[in-house]
């Protein structure tokens, strides 16, 4: 059975390079999202296996709403998508609750070791 | 990872972003204590997260640029001053002009601010373009060949054949009309350019100027909106530029100094008016006289008194009174090609100036591309068509053979459609016909045997034959199922 992932960053550009990555990788993404609002919700409604989450985003960001997500499941699986040159921003992330992260342009084959280790 | 996959995506979510900051770098201008630094981050950063995905580097060192500038501003370490303000503009064109450049897509360099309006919870759906041009060709195809269908079930005595047709009827005509109406477009999205075109040309040549729209709810086919985008920023700097008096200058003639560029949109019969009017100085006559006699043309007098001389003359392809060049003015193309613009549109284009109070210019084109109003009428064997947009109106003319008739206190010179299409002389009648047009060089009258009324035609263009005069534009199918020679009367003398 594949496993499910929660997409979510502002742009479709993004979302459909992640989610093209992943769906050739055999997973099945099961939700898009383009705030950390929309994040939360579709995390509580599809509980997916894994999130990856853009950190610049508007109304609610990409830290907030890795706290809320871990808030209510610790066990959440979120992978953080930074831009270059944002570490003290990722450092937070982690601090909230993120599990890992990968650096903006994607490589598909490190997205997919990040995934890994991840999900192990 | 194959970039040529996401370039369309890229394309499309860059052309927003750069809206969008155009549009909050205009609104942190005109309010100045509140800068919108998060939004503007915000879209700088997508922007450079997807050159870097793409491989665009120029495009991500120049948003990365952006970004620090405003992080300094956020910090505390650099003002949010009026320098500073310019730096993001020039930064945000910069962005343009490369994305322009790596994507191959030139509108990018002139920034193409169409606003994409969120409506409600539905989201819009995206259809290709070039779909919709050949969806709106079908439609309008389709209209017209049940409307043979159905004279023809008409004129037979079947009865089972006229009700069924006009069932065909009833659905063809309704879906040429949604068909219609998927092309419509609100003409906000044509003005969305025009501020950033009056800021930068008022900050190019020392002036103040604002930009005032109304009508930005009339629609129109997207074809016609993205045809006039262009001439309507060239006649909206031209405004700033040549029209809008320096500050001192205006105060001094007891005006404002911030000079007004108003532009409008209104629906009638004919089609879509697009009004672009200025408070400004008017079009400076006796330097376009000058310049006119200079270059050895006739009649340069004419331009002092005669609107429609005075258009022509500004018209001339090269022709420019500035005596420097700037990104805005002076470079002589701009009232050419709103011509060429209209034109080729079947539209017409209308100057006023006014000495010292201001100028307008008002264009006139046909709401539709693929189906145009026209008015029908007779000349000896040939039935012509005339687009709306060019009627200016129908009259009843006396005089055989004269040269020029008296229409309303207007001396318009007269031609003889039947001479013209070599029909030969009909037979005499006192007073005859005419429909008085907008022709190359002014108002003309064209002696027509009778008018047939008006109708919604769909052109064909032709790859005309040799011998065939530019005036003559193509060809239509009536609903009668009659041919009918489409005139372009712009091209007549």
């Amino acid at each position: 059975m594949a496993q499910t992932v929660l997409v979510v960053d502002d742009a479709i550009f993004m979302r459909t390079m992640i989610a093209d990555i992943l769906a050739q990788a055999g997973f099945e993404i099961v939700g898009e999202a383009e705030n950390g609002r929309q994040a939360v919700e579709l995390y509580a409604k599809l509980k997916p296996d894994l999130v990856t989450m853009d950190i610049v985003m508007p109304e609610v960001g990409g830290i907030d709403a890795v706290r809320e997500i871990c808030a209510a499941d610790p066990e959440a699986r979120i992978l953080m998508c930074s831009a270059m040159g944002q570490q003290a921003l990722v450092v937070q992330a982690i601090q909230a609750g993120a599990k890992d992260f990968i650096v903006k342009p994607f490589q598909p084959s490190r997205v997919l070791e990040a995934v890994q280790r991840v999900l192990s | 990872m194959d970039p040529a996959r996401y370039a369309a995506l890229f394309a499309s979510e860059s052309r927003d972003h750069l809206a969008t900051s155009t549009r909050l770098l205009l609104a942190w201008e005109r309010a100045p204590d509140v800068p919108p630094i998060d939004d503007l981050f915000r879209a700088f950063h997508t922007i450079k997260g997807m050159a870097a995905a793409m491989g665009y580097d120029p495009v991500t060192e120049t948003a990365h640029a952006l970004e620090t500038l405003l992080d300094s501003v956020r910090e505390g370490a650099a003002a949010a001053d009026a320098a500073l303000l310019q730096q993001l503009f020039d930064g945000v064109q910069a962005l343009g002009e490369q994305i322009a450049d790596a994507t191959g897509d030139q509108r990018f360099a002139a920034l193409t601010a169409t606003v994409s309006t969120a409506s409600g919870t539905i989201a819009p759906v995206r259809v290709a373009r070039q779909r919709l041009d050949r969806l709106g060709r079908l439609a309008a195809e389709l209209d017209v060949a049940t409307h043979r269908l159905i004279r023809y079930a008409e004129r037979s005595a079947d009865d089972g054949l006229e009700e069924r047709t006009s069932v065909v009827r009833r659905v063809a005509s309704a879906m040429a009309d949604e068909v219609a109406g998927a092309r419509l477009t609100p003409v906000a999205d044509l003005f969305a350019r025009l501020p950033l075109a009056v800021r930068d040309a008022a900050h190019d040549l020392g002036r103040e100027a604002r930009l005032e729209t109304a009508g930005d709810a009339v629609e129109a086919d997207r074809a016609v909106l993205e045809a006039l985008a262009e001439p309507l920023v060239h006649l909206v700097r031209n405004a700033v530029g040549h029209g809008i008096e320096a500050p001192a200058v205006r105060a001094a003639a007891g005006k404002p100094p911030e000079g007004v560029v108003r532009v409008s949109a209104v629906r009638d019969r004919g089609g879509l008016v697009l009004t672009v009017q200025d408070d400004g100085a008017g079009v400076d006559r006796a330097a376009v006289r000058a310049r006119a006699e200079r270059e050895g043309l006739a009649d340069a007098g004419a331009v002092l008194t005669d609107d429609d001389a005075l258009l022509a003359m500004l018209a001339r392809p090269g022709f420019t009174t500035a005596t420097a060049t700037t990104r805005t003015a002076g470079r002589g193309v701009g009232v050419d090609a709103v011509l060429v613009a209209v034109r080729r549109l079947r539209g017409t284009v209308q100057i006023e100036s006014l000495a010292g109070r201001g100028t307008t210019w008002r264009l006139r084109v046909p709401v539709g591309v693929s189906s145009v109003r026209a008015l029908l009428a007779r000349v000896g064997r040939v039935t012509v068509a005339v687009p709306f947009t060019g009627v200016r109106e129908a009259v009843r003319i006396t005089g055989e053979g004269d040269a020029y008739t008296d229409v309303r206190g207007r001396r318009l010179a007269v031609r003889s459609l039947r001479v013209l299409l070599g029909e030969g002389e009909g037979p005499a009648m006192g007073r005859r016909p005419a429909v008085v047009v907008v022709g190359a060089r002014g108002e003309l009258a064209l002696v027509v045997d009778a008018l047939l009324g008006q109708q919604e035609i769909l052109v064909e263009a032709f790859a005309a034959p040799r011998g065939v005069p530019a005036w003559v534009e193509g060809a239509a199918v009536l609903a009668d199922g009659a041919t009918a020679l489409v005139l372009a009367p712009g091209a007549l003398t």
